[in-house]
């Protein structure tokens, strides 16, 4: 049984905020008015969310694909980008996100490659396949409302491991991570 | 602030033949209407003659009390018309030996020393004055009103009184109202993960310590909503008020929470009495594009 674990990252872009006037008010029959000036600074904000592991199941001489739906909030009507690392550690989770390549990992410390896909709706064909490692894909609408997109997903992402990869390796249990991390444009 | 005195009345009442006592140029005096910052004093200039008869070139030396509305221990104050509550004042006699802080003979039996009697007006001996003062602090601790007192003063030649009643000093005090110590709010960064709160505190003086309310809006019209702008976007949001350190009240543009009370001290002596409080929820930023969101906020302290 071959296991892949999600992760995610989120972005923030800042900006300085100004000093503004206010006024007191004047000692007066009846009534006395003052006012002040309020700011707030919304920053460029993106996030993803809703992951959930993929366990592409057991190895019967077929190409194994398995697919989650997440969510990608990103404020305004700006775009975002994702990039892909992963991570792999002797058939358990890796905490370190690496850039060398997408691989799953026995205990025995034997490795399958593995590929990535990406789309950013869920209704739509993949445009995005066999994306490269540490390889920003540009361009990507997210929700601009919802942060958790109303409890519900607006991507996906399809990781996919060849027959071929599978037949030449030994019995056992693969694991990987891999690391997703959006960022605004 | 300083106040001419006007009008001061003046009864004269003479008692003995022997005695000459005589009293010219009074005027009726008229604190007038306080603006709300300082206190309100004047003064009157007059001729005070004391000698043996009409006809004598012989003055005689006289000591002076005082009469009128007092505060139990003797201090004068003018009284409020609709609910006689105290404006206490300082009643100041300044004679040809000194001045004197008069107070209530009848509870304190001050007396000033002997003074200089004078023949006539022309003599430097027969230049009294009164000065009459209230204290900004005692004006703003007063509740709005009108206050007046008649006051009596006596000039006693060898223990034989000359009374002259001083009619009217009086003070008019509007109902006031300042909100002050009015600052920014910056609510800084939104986090994305709660709302942007910010507060500020302020002072509402009002006179007598009397109630108040407040109530805001996003403009300088009533009902104006509240709402920052970041170029074409509107982003809204949420205004509490609460008095002291108590629980925010949320309002809506132009209403009002009533019931609260002020402080009887400008600038509320440093301090702060109420508290503002803006808040923009999360939903609402994250559903907004990304800027610098900046807007006023009118705060209105009305007199109740």
């Amino acid at each position: 049984m071959k296991k892949i674990a999600l992760a995610i990252g989120t972005t923030f872009a800042l900006f300085s905020l100004s000093s503004l006037a206010t006024n007191d008010g004047s000692l007066a029959t009846g009534s006395s008015t003052g006012d002040l000036d309020i700011t707030v600074e919304i920053p460029d904000l993106v996030q993803i969310s809703g992951l959930n592991n993929i366990d592409l199941g057991t190895f019967s001489g077929s190409d194994l694909s398995g697919e989650d739906q997440v969510c990608v909030y990103r404020n305004g009507s700006g775009d975002y980008e994702i990039t892909f690392t992963a991570g792999s550690n002797n058939g358990a989770a890796d905490a370190a996100s690496g850039v060398t390549g997408y691989e799953l990992e026995s205990s025995a410390g034997d490795t399958i490659a593995y590929t990535v896909d990406f789309e950013d709706s869920l209704a739509g064909a993949y445009a995005d396949t066999d994306v490269g490692i540490n390889s920003a894909l540009a361009g990507q609408n997210g929700d601009d409302a919802d942060a958790t997109c109303g409890s519900g997903s607006n991507a996906k992402v399809r990781v996919n491991v060849a027959a071929s990869e599978m037949e030449s390796s030994p019995a056992g249990d693969y694991v990987g991570t891999l690391y997703m991390t959006v960022s605004p444009e | 602030m300083l106040r001419r005195l006007s009008a001061l009345g003046l009864l004269l009442f003479s008692q003995w033949a022997f005695a000459f006592v005589e009293i010219t140029g009074l005027d009726d005096i008229q604190l007038g209407v306080w603006s709300g910052s300082g206190g309100l004093m004047g003064s009157d200039s007059y001729c005070l003659v004391s000698k043996q008869s009409a006809t004598s070139t012989t003055p005689v030396r006289y000591d002076v009390a005082a009469y009128g509305p007092d505060d139990g221990a003797g201090n004068f104050v003018l009284l409020n018309s609709v609910d006689n509550s105290q404006l206490p004042i300082q009643l100041t006699w300044n004679g040809n030996n000194g001045s004197y802080l008069m107070t209530d003979y009848n509870v304190t039996r001050f007396l000033t020393p002997l003074q200089n009697g004078a023949i006539n007006c022309g003599q430097a001996a027969a230049n009294i004055s009164i000065t009459i003062e209230a204290l900004a602090g005692d004006l703003a601790s007063a509740r709005a009103g009108t206050y007046s007192g008649s006051f009596q003063i006596d000039a006693l030649q060898s223990q034989n009184p000359r009374r002259y009643v001083i009619e009217s000093y009086s003070v008019t005090i509007p109902e006031l109202v300042q909100i002050s110590n009015v600052d920014d709010i910056d609510l800084g960064v939104f986090s994305g993960v709660s709302d942007a709160v910010g507060t500020d505190r302020l002072c509402v003086f009002r006179n007598g310590a009397a109630n108040y309310a407040l109530r805001a809006s996003g403009g300088v019209n009533a009902s104006d909503p509240f709402v920052l702008n970041n170029g074409g976007n509107s982003l809204g949001y949420n205004v509490s008020f609460r008095e002291g350190s108590g629980a925010f009240t949320e309002r809506t543009p132009g209403q009002l929470l009533t019931g609260l009370s002020g402080s009887s001290a400008q600038n509320c002596g440093g301090g702060t009495n109420a508290e503002v409080q803006v808040r923009v929820l999360q939903a609402d930023m994250l559903a907004s594009a990304p800027g610098t969101y900046t807007g006023i906020l009118y705060i209105v302290a009305e007199a109740q």
